[in-house]
Parts: structure tokens; sequence; C-alpha cells
């Protein structure tokens, strides 16, 4: 009874090794991708997919990835690369494929590359100026819907052609999509940028009365930097961000931000970082008018001073206040932007509103409440001396 | 008595039959019917299924060794007594159905897409029943040894997403206007919290007389701590709004966390895979045991052996064929609640009464 | 000289067969005394000098009839003696090694125990090593082995009952434990199922140990075994049963549960925290050696987003080109590892050194280069055999060695949750198995607290209660510390 158990356990388990296996994806079948790029121009949707391709190592060449970008060159010169012609970048690494719609565009690159796409390992989503400007919910909503797709994927957005951002030979890189994702992550690591990813933008694009920002990319210099900010509401595109004016925004939006700020003081320039030591917002609801406090503690440090003078306690007094007012005017610089350039909530002032009121938020029209709240900004810099170097 | 489980596996056995299956899908439920102030909802569910556990609990300590099928003879006469086991079998039969169902779509859309669902079915079946099949010991040593790696695990996890997460998402804790809403939820989340009644099934062995009560009603409410947990957590990672759209917030959760590390997995959803899976094994091999043994208690004179493999058969052909989609939702919301509480609650509470009424 | 009556039957049987019993008369007032023994059993020399010589002696000096009790009393010299009258067992005393004297006139007649049987002395160890215990370990002479464990344990509780099994091999079976330490019930079930067992012959404790299981699975070892003599004195002092098989070298014991098998002389013996984390390693690398392969293949064939990106564009680039899928390079990498492990063992010592060079080239350096494996499964298949080797006690690594290969299969076809599956039912058949009544599992599940801190630390602290799930009689050593 036992034998006869064990033998039709056995044939199961030799069927269904042989047959079963229904998910099982061979890696080697696909092709990476590393980085995703929308593009649109005149209706027409264009999406830029940079990818590894597993076959480097073909018997009797190098490894040295040199030949594949000089091969991806075609022989042109890269000022021509600044035109609108797309195919010049088709090359072993970037597929560029086109379509009347999202939907169209994304299958025919099914019909145009010669292995499956592996979408698991993307590492950033660029959207061009013009996508932006038409709305990039119809993209995130598929990458929601999309299994491989991982929701922690970055999300940025260029003001410069989109091409220039693909163009490996000029950029001199070998991934472009690492470089970006590992260049924001150092960013966010050292408290320098904001966090900006799928997941973040999905729950954001359900408040309508609210906006958000992303980061964005530019080409400068023939190198990829990041400028500023990109302002969106509704998910389409309504205003850009320096990184002037993204300072105050840092600030409020960024845990332990990282600041820096240049001070004149008797004929010297003090050059001072400071971190966010205590951020605190308290609201108030009363009589239909929104009030938000920011309460702001810096812990600030001397780095250095063009000329070395000495300071005593007056010195250090004048320059925290120099700073405070300094870091004021940051961030009532945003506010009022945020207020009255494009009367759109992108600070996420909401979130603090609706913690507290979360009924009444339900009710209100949050926009025509946020561009007439009040605010009241205190800061207070304490200079912390690091480095153990006494200015006295 | 061989047949017995120590105070510290029915701990777990409660602990992961209510949490095994609806752990994923518990946070979508809260939030849609309570807001942020789901905690409450649950606080009240915990109290009140507090409350019914007792009464089964008492009335297993008063009949050392025996089972609901066994006592409730003494109390009400053997016709009642039958009917009551069918009733109780017919019960476990539809939540077996469901959970087997409910899981092996679970598995499918999450993990194994391209897998037929027969397939994953049997799978999940074989475990279980061969899990029953060895005994309610030896299934209490196993959800022992699962149960504290699934405990400390997910309580890693929770506490790691809160301090990733954004907290300003799982605020107000508390409104008054609110309160209506508050007590008005509680009739959404009754499912989750139905599994007390598998004691019924379990005799109490001398071993359990003194704390077996005390552990019970342990169990119940930190089954309740732990969904607050749950709801809060994942509720920090998504967001309030996006998170009524996931059927399987839980996962989706996991899926957007990422810890800081460059050793670690990106996706931690691997987690969920290895112990989550483990907690369901558990969860289901209880409910089929439990199966097993009313459908015994009915038929005593057929071989336990031969109704394991025929209720399995009979769960692998309704759960793929028969139970389409409407069906499922149709039990789920409108049977199962009514049902679960008739079985959990009013049986137990009648048979106590009648019991201490007749001096037994 | 007279004939001898009463043993006719006997000396007759013995002259007719071929067991080549050689026999010695002496003759006095025309009455022979005979003495039947088989020389290759036989110490030659003490039979000549402690039983021919006074005897013969005496038959010089003195002309007074003697009879059995005169002489084992104040005749011969020697220590072992017995005396018995039944006529069917005298060709059965002889065979197993004692010499026997007839004596005329008498019912009774002498056994005398003379044996000397070739053996090998007590050598090192070969299958349980040690850094610091001792190094005398059991032979295949059952009365140099009850040597080795009387010197270390002098109490006079400790119970040795010899049995014979087997109906031609006649083994002597030795069960030892203490009296009043052992689980009497435990006791009583192995002597029961020892006295059960009815075969022609037994020549190997682990014969003996199969005889001895469950009905059911015999997947996983129920009884450990033992080489050394300390080690068999400290699970004796735990409370356990030792079997000492005549002939074997290896003892076994029960009961025993699935902790033991990692347990390590050395943990006793050196400090307590080296102990601990020798133990985790030593748990650890036996959860590693069969898992580690299934949880691969697991991984890089349906769950591959769980890793890096870097990870994954480096396997892709390893595995290009290899026309095997992952899965099959598995089963047949570790089909050649399980060659190689059983190639190892029957080798000859010469031929040893030249097998690693060639495994280690053929496996290694060629098979990458010629594209047939991905390095990464070597290294992980490697890692597996290393890990295996971490454990003290061999049997339990052959259970596992079969059933990776289960896991791998399923984890194949279902990924991940093929493989808690499996690992379940794997659990499963652990935690429902027993050892003459003890849970195989414990002190896991069912848990207890004191016995798992034992299990896990040993230390004086711990060390002074004995293990709940035994149900000694005594449980509490005897342990006071300053």
């Amino acid at each position: 009874m036992k034998i006869k158990f064990f033998i039709v356990v056995m044939l199961i388990t030799a069927v269904i090794s042989i047959v079963g296996g229904w998910d099982r994806i061979n890696i080697t079948d696909y092709t990476i991708t590393t980085l995703v790029g929308i593009d649109k121009i005149d209706d027409e949707i264009k999406i830029l997919l940079e990818y590894e391709p597993g076959h480097k190592e073909i018997p009797g060449s190098s490894t040295d990835n040199s030949d594949n970008i000089s091969k991806s060159s075609n022989g042109e010169d890269s000022s021509s690369k600044n035109s609108n012609n797309y195919a010049n970048i088709n090359s072993d690494d970037i597929l560029v494929s086109s379509g009347n719609s999202l939907i169209e565009a994304l299958y025919s690159y099914q019909r145009r590359s010669s292995d499956d796409m592996y979408l698991g390992a993307v590492r950033s989503v660029i959207f061009s100026d013009n996508y932006a400007k038409s709305g990039i919910e119809e993209y995130i909503n598929r990458i929601k819907g999309e299994i491989e797709y991982r929701k922690t994927v970055f999300v940025f957005t260029t003001n410069t052609k989109i091409q220039n951002m693909f163009d490996k030979q000029t950029l001199k890189t070998q991934n472009i999509g690492f470089d970006i994702e590992h260049m924001y992550k150092k960013l966010i690591n050292s408290k320098l940028a904001i966090k900006s990813t799928v997941s973040q933008v999905l729950e954001d694009i359900t408040i309508k009365d609210a906006g958000f920002l992303i980061g964005n990319f530019d080409v400068i210099d023939n190198k990829v930097e990041k400028n500023g900010y990109t302002i969106f509401k509704n998910a389409k595109k309504i205003g850009i961000l320096s990184e002037n004016e993204s300072k105050g925004v840092n600030l409020l939006l960024i845990n332990n931000c990282f600041s820096r700020y240049m001070i004149q003081h008797k004929s010297t320039d003090i050059f001072i970082s400071s971190y966010t030591d205590k951020f605190k917002i308290k609201t108030d609801y009363t009589n239909g008018v929104v009030t938000f406090d920011i309460n702001l503690n810096l812990d600030s440090d001397i780095n250095y001073m063009s000329q070395m003078i000495n300071l005593d306690d007056n010195d250090i007094k004048e320059i925290q206040k120099k700073i405070s007012d300094n870091i004021e005017q940051d961030i009532i610089a945003a506010i009022q932007t945020s207020q009255t350039k494009y009367s759109c909530d992108y600070l996420n002032f909401y979130k603090y509103f609706r913690a507290k009121y979360g009924s009444v938020f339900k009710q209100i029209n949050w926009e025509e409440k946020y561009i007439s709240a009040k605010f009241n900004v205190n800061v207070n810099s304490k200079i912390v001396s690091t480095k153990l170097i006494n200015y006295e | 008595m061989k047949s017995t489980v120590t105070n510290r596996q029915i701990f777990f056995i409660i602990f992961l039959t209510l949490t095994g299956y609806s752990l994923i899908s518990i946070p979508k439920d809260a939030v849609k019917s309570a807001g942020t102030g789901a905690w409450i909802t649950v606080l009240l569910l915990t109290i009140g299924f507090m409350f019914g556990m007792f009464f089964i609990v008492s009335l297993n300590k008063k009949f050392e060794g025996k089972v609901l099928s066994e006592y409730s003879s003494l109390i009400v006469g053997k016709i009642m007594s039958k009917v009551i086991t069918s009733i109780y079998s017919v019960y476990f039969l539809i939540i077996s159905v469901f959970l087997f169902r409910a899981v092996s779509e679970f598995i499918k859309y999450n993990y194994l897409h391209l897998t037929p669902l027969f397939v994953i079915t049997a799978l999940i079946l074989f475990v279980s029943a061969y899990n029953s099949y060895k005994g309610i010991t030896n299934i209490g040593r196993i959800c022992e040894i699962y149960g504290i790696i699934y405990v400390l695990v997910f309580i890693f996890m929770y506490i790691t997403m809160l301090f990733l997460g954004d907290t300003k998402y799982i605020q107000p804790f508390f409104e008054k206007n609110e309160i209506k809403q508050y007590i008005f939820g509680v009739k959404d989340l009754i499912v989750p919290f139905l599994g007390i009644e598998i004691l019924t099934m379990i005799p109490f062995g001398n071993v359990n007389t003194k704390k077996g009560r005390l552990y019970s009603l342990l169990s119940v409410l930190f089954v309740g701590v732990f969904y607050i947990m749950t709801i809060e957590s994942s509720i920090a990672i998504i967001g309030i709004n996006s998170i009524v759209n996931y059927d399987n917030a839980l996962l989706e959760a996991m899926r957007e966390t990422t810890i800081p590390g460059t050793f670690i997995p990106e996706r931690i959803d691997f987690i969920f895979a290895t112990v989550g899976i483990m907690g369901i094994i558990c969860c289901l091999s209880i409910v089929f045991n439990t199966l097993s043994e009313n459908v015994t208690k009915l038929l005593p004179r057929t071989n336990k052996n031969t109704i394991i493999i025929i209720i399995s058969f009979v769960i692998l052909i309704l759960s793929g064929y028969i139970v389409n989609k409407d069906i499922l939702k149709f039990l789920l919301n409108n049977i199962v609640p009514i049902y679960g509480i008739v079985v959990a609650f009013i049986i137990p509470i009648k048979l106590y009464i009648i019991a201490k009424v007749r001096k037994l | 000289m007279t004939e001898f009556i009463k043993y006719k039957n006997v000396l007759k049987n013995i002259e007719n067969s071929k067991l080549d019993i050689k026999k010695r008369e002496l003759i006095k007032n025309d009455k022979s005394i005979i003495i039947l023994y088989i020389s290759q059993m036989t110490d030659i020399n003490m039979l000549s000098e402690h039983i021919i010589k006074p005897i013969t002696e005496y038959n010089n000096m003195f002309k007074y009839e003697i009879d059995s009790d005169y002489i084992t009393k104040s005749i011969i010299m020697n220590c072992e003696y017995s005396l018995d009258n039944d006529e069917d067992k005298i060709i059965e005393y002889i065979l197993s090694g004692m010499t026997v004297i007839l004596i005329p006139d008498d019912n009774k007649y002498i056994i005398a125990n003379l044996k000397n049987i070739k053996n090998r002395g007590v050598d090192l160890p070969e299958l349980t090593f040690t850094l610091r215990g001792p190094r005398d370990c059991f032979n295949e002479n059952l009365d140099v082995n009850l040597s080795l464990v009387r010197y270390r344990i002098k109490d006079p509780n400790l119970n040795v009952n010899v049995l014979e099994v087997g109906r031609r091999t006649k083994t002597r079976v030795a069960i030892l434990h203490i009296g009043d330490i052992a689980n009497d019930e435990i006791v009583k079930e192995v002597t029961r199922r020892i006295t059960k067992i009815d075969v022609d012959g037994i020549v190997d404790s682990g014969e003996l140990q199969s005889l001895l299981l469950n009905k059911g699975t015999d997947l996983f070892p129920q009884m450990s075994i033992i080489e050394r003599s300390d080690m068999a004195a400290s699970t004796l002092l735990d409370g356990k049963v030792v079997i000492l098989v005549e002939g074997s070298a290896l003892a076994i014991c029960a009961p025993v549960v699935f902790s033991d098998f990692f347990r390590s002389c050395d943990d006793l013996l050196d400090n307590k925290y080296i102990a601990i984390v020798g133990k985790f390693i030593r748990m650890f690398a036996g959860l590693l050696s069969f898992t580690i392969t299934a949880l691969y293949v697991a991984i890089v064939d349906f769950h591959i987003d769980t890793m890096p990106a870097e990870f994954i564009i480096s396997i892709n680039n390893y595995n290009h080109g290899i026309p095997l899928s992952i899965f099959t390079s598995a089963l047949v990498v570790e089909l050649i590892i399980e060659m190689i492990r059983e190639a190892m063992i029957r080798v000859p010592k010469q031929i040893g050194a030249s097998i690693g060079v060639v495994g280690g080239i053929i496996i290694g350096q060629a098979a990458i280069s010629s594209k047939l494996f991905s390095p990464i499964i070597l290294v992980i298949v490697s890692i597996s055999l290393m890990s295996s080797f971490t454990i003290p006690d061999y049997t339990i690594t052959n259970a596992l060695r079969v059933l990776k290969f289960f896991l791998i299969i399923v984890s194949s076809c279902f990924g991940l949750i093929g493989f808690v599956i499996a690992f379940s039912i794997i659990v499963i058949n652990l935690v429902s198995n027993n050892s003459f009544g003890v849970p195989y599992f414990a002190p896991f599940a069912p848990f207890n607290y004191r016995d798992f801190k034992y299990t896990i630390i040993n230390g004086k602290d711990t060390s002074s209660f004995r293990k709940g799930y035994l149900k000694t009689k005594d449980p509490k050593r005897a342990n006071k510390m300053n």
C-alpha cells in the first residue's frame, strides 16, 4: 500500500517537473531595461528605452564597452544630435518607438526589439517638457497596473531635449539610468533633494486640490545635472522652480534638511552649513481662515571665512540672527510663490491640515483656503561649533 | 487523551487561524468603512469576540476531554447534537471552499501568473490534508514553530514600515463627528475575526485547565493589536486615498518599501511569499482539520483517512469549477458574517446557558 | 579407559562433525577428564597453566576422586567459571569460545572462560572528531567496549543487560543504562523490541538499528551512533540507553531528538560562549546545506525582481550562452557532487589526493570555460557541500541529501511558494516523528523553556537539570557550586 502511494507520488512529481514550471522565466531571454523616457511631438508619443543587452560577451570580442559606443555613433557628430532626428539614437543600447497614443507606442517596441523587455530593473522614468504639460497620469497608472514595474522607481522631468539625455556618446557614460539614479540617491542621502517616486506621485494625484513636485534633470555642458523642481497640478506641468527658488522648498519638505548660506559680516564672507533640528507646523482653522505656525530650529556650523577674523559673543549673535533672517526669507518666498504665482499647494501643507481637521478637509475647497491662508514663520538658528574650532 | 495541545499552542493556533488570510485584505476593508479611525472599529470587534470566546472556552473547560459534538449530546440530546454538528460541518465547508479559492487566487494573481488554478489548489490541499492526517497535536506543534517566526518577522516589518512611511497619513486618530462611521463599520470587519469557533473541536486536557482560558483571550487581544499595526503601517506607506484601490494592500505596501542599504534585496515582498505563506498554510490546515473532525463525528463508522481524501476532492471540485466570482462575493458579504455569528456566538452561548441551568 | 557413558552422544557428535573442536584427556584412576575447546578462540597458555597443569598435578599427588565442585573451588586457577548440567548446551558453549571440562560420574560440567579472540586495539576515532576531548573509541570486542565504559562510570546503578540476538550468529547485545536515572518505560520498550527480533543473524549495530525502528517513515534516524567512550558515558548520564553490539565498532543510543545530531562534545569542554556560536553555525549550516540550491533556483527562475538591478544584469551576463536551464544545471551539478561524495568513501588513500585535483580541475576550471555551467551554480553547490560537513553526526546528512532533490524539483515548478510548501511537508514529517515515545522535535515543539535553554547553552547554570522530555527518574544532577 505504501509502495503504491510512493509510486503515484513519484509519477506526479515527474509529470509536474517536466510539464510544470509555467511561470519559469529564463532571464537570459530578456533584455533588461534601465531607463525609460517619454516624449510628445505634435500628437505623437515617443518612448525611448535604454537597456542592457545580454550578449555582451560575444566570443572573440572584448568586454570593453567602447566598441558599443563607437558603433552607436554612426559617424555623426554631436551637433546634429540636437535636432529632432530620432533615428540616430537607435543603437545597441537604446530603442525608440512611436505611436499615436501611449498604448500604440508601448507595444510597437515589441515589434522592434529582438528580445523581450524586462521591466523589473528600471531605474528611473523621465518625462519631457511637452509630455509633462499634457499630463503624466496615464503613464503613472500604467506603472501601477504592471506587476513587474517597481513602484519605487524615480520619476523625473527634463527641460532640455530628451534625446540629449539618451546620448551616450556625448555624456560619456556606460549606463545613463544607473548614473541618474545614483546621483539622485546621493542627493537624497545628503538631504539636498526630495523623494519623488511613483508611489508618492500615485498618492498625490488623488488629491485634486493640491499639487506635487518632481525632480528635474537637464543636460548642461554635456553632463546631466539636477536643476530644480517641476510643479505639477492635476498631473500636468504648470511651472518650474530653479535651484535658487528651491531652497525654501527643501527646508519645508525634507526631514533634517541641509542648507548652506553665505553671510557677510564685518568685511568677511562667512560660509555656514546648517541642519534642521526641530521642525513643527501647527495649524488652526477659525472663522473659515486657515493659519499655519511654522517653527524651525537649526543647528549651524561655520565652515570657513574668506578672511579670518575673531568673533566674540555679540558677533555670533548677529550672525545667528542673519542666518535666521535669510532662512525666513527663503521660506516666505517659497510660500508666496506657491500662493500667488501658481495658486497651488505643492508644498504639502494640506497634509498637516488634514491630520488635524480630517472631516473638515473633505468638505472645503482647499485651493481657495490655501490661497488665503496665513503663515507665521519663526526661525531660530544656533551656532554649534562642531569642528571644535574656536573663533575667539 | 492523546490529542491535546498545550496552552502556548492554543495561543498560536487561534492567532494564525484568524490572521492567516485576512491580513492581506484588512487594510482596504478597514479604511473603506471607517477611514483613519479604523483602529477603534477593530478594538470594538476585539472586545466583542473576546466576549464570545469566553463562552466557548468555558464550555471546553467544563467538559474536559470532549469536543462540541460530544458534550452537546449531553446537554441537548443526541438528535439536536447531530443537527448542531451538521450546522458546523456545512459552515466549515463553506469557509474552506472560500478560503482555498481565495488563497489560490491570491497566489495566482500575485506570484504564479500562468499556473492553472486547480494545480495551486491541489498543492495547498495536499499540505493541509497531510497536516490534518497527522492530528491536532502535530498541527499545534507546527503552529508553535511557524507562529513565532511569523510574529517576529511581521512585527519587525511593521516597525520598519512605520518608520519609513509618512505618519501624517494615519492622522487624525479620532474625530468626534465620525463616531457613527466607526461604529457602523463593525459590520464590514466581522470576517477577519471569524475563526474562534475552531476551539469547539479542540479538546482541553488537564494541562489546559488552569490557564487555557487566559491564553485564548490573550490570543484574541493580540490579534486585534496585530490588525491595528497592519492597518496603520499600510496606510503610512501607501496613503489613505490610494489604499482603497488595492485588494491586497499589505502586499502592495511591502512592495513600496525600500530598506536603505546596499546588500538587502530591494523588493521585500518575498518575505510575504515565505513567512506569510507559512501562516496561510497553518490557517488552512486548521480549518481543514476542523472540518474533517466534524464530519468524522457525523459518520462515526467511516475511517478518518477516507474522509480526508473525500473532503479534499470535494473542496477541489467545488472551489475550482462550481464557485465563480459572483457566488464568492455573495457568500462573503452576505452569508458568511451572519452564519459566523450564529456559529461563534449564538450556539455556544445557548449551550452554556442550558448547561448552567441544568447544572451539568 | 572407561567409556564416558554420560556424554557419549555429545562426544560422538563432536567427532563426526567438522567443527574443529579439540579434545584433551586427563586420566586418573582409569577415569578421564575431558577438556573440549576450540584452539582459535582459546588462550592456550592459560589453558595449560591454569587448568591442565593443576589438574594433572593433583591427579599425580592425590588419589581421591574429584568432582566439579572441588575442581572449581580448589584446583583450577581460572577466575571465571560456571557450572551447568544441560547436555544440549555443551556445543553452544564451546562454539562461543568457552572451554568445557567434562568430569566422570558428575552431573555437572565446568564452563571456563579462557577466551582470547583476536581484535584490533583501541583506536583513534574516524567518524566523530574532537579537538579537545579524549580519543579512545570502541572496537569490535564487546568486553573491551564494556571495559571502556565501566572505567568511566563507577556507579553501582549501572545496569548491563546482555541478550542474544540472531538464530545463527547468536550475537551478544549489551543494553546499558543507569538504573535510577533512565526512564523505565524507555528501557522496557528497548528491551521488548530487541527480544522480539527473530532473524538469522545480525553482524553490525546498523542492522540492529534498522530492526528497531518505528513502523513509520525511515528517512530520519531515530537512534544516533556513538564512537567514543566519553560520549557514551555522557549519554548514559543524561538518562539515555546505550546499546553495544558484539562485532560492531559503533554503539547506538536511544532515544534521540533532532537537536542531538548537532551536538558535539566540544561544547561541554570549551568556553560557554564559543559553544553557543559553534552551535548556531552548525544549525545554520545544516539548514543551508539542503535549502540553498532550492532557494537559488526559486529566486532566479521566479522572483528575480527581488534582487538588486546590478545582480540581475550580472546573472544575465553569466548565464548567457549556457545550454542548460538553471534547474537542469542545478540537478546535474548536484548529481556530480553526490557521485564525488560516494567516490570519496571508497577510494583508497593513495589515489584520494588525485581525486581532489581531478574533481577541482574538471568541475571547476574546465566546466566554466567550456560554458557548460555558470560559475554561480558551482559556488552555490559547493557551499551546500561544505556546510553539510559541519554536522557532527553523519547519519542525518544522508537524509538531508535526499530531501535536497525533492526541494529543488518542487521549487523549480512553483518558485518560493513551492519551496515553502515542500519545506512544510518535511517539517510536518519531522515533527510527527517520535523516537521511542519522545517527540522528535523536542524541545522546539512542544516547547519547554528550560530544555530549550539547555539545548542552546551548555553551562553550569543550565546543566544542573537533565532534559525534561526524557522524563528521567532523577531530574536533578548533583551540582553544588560555590
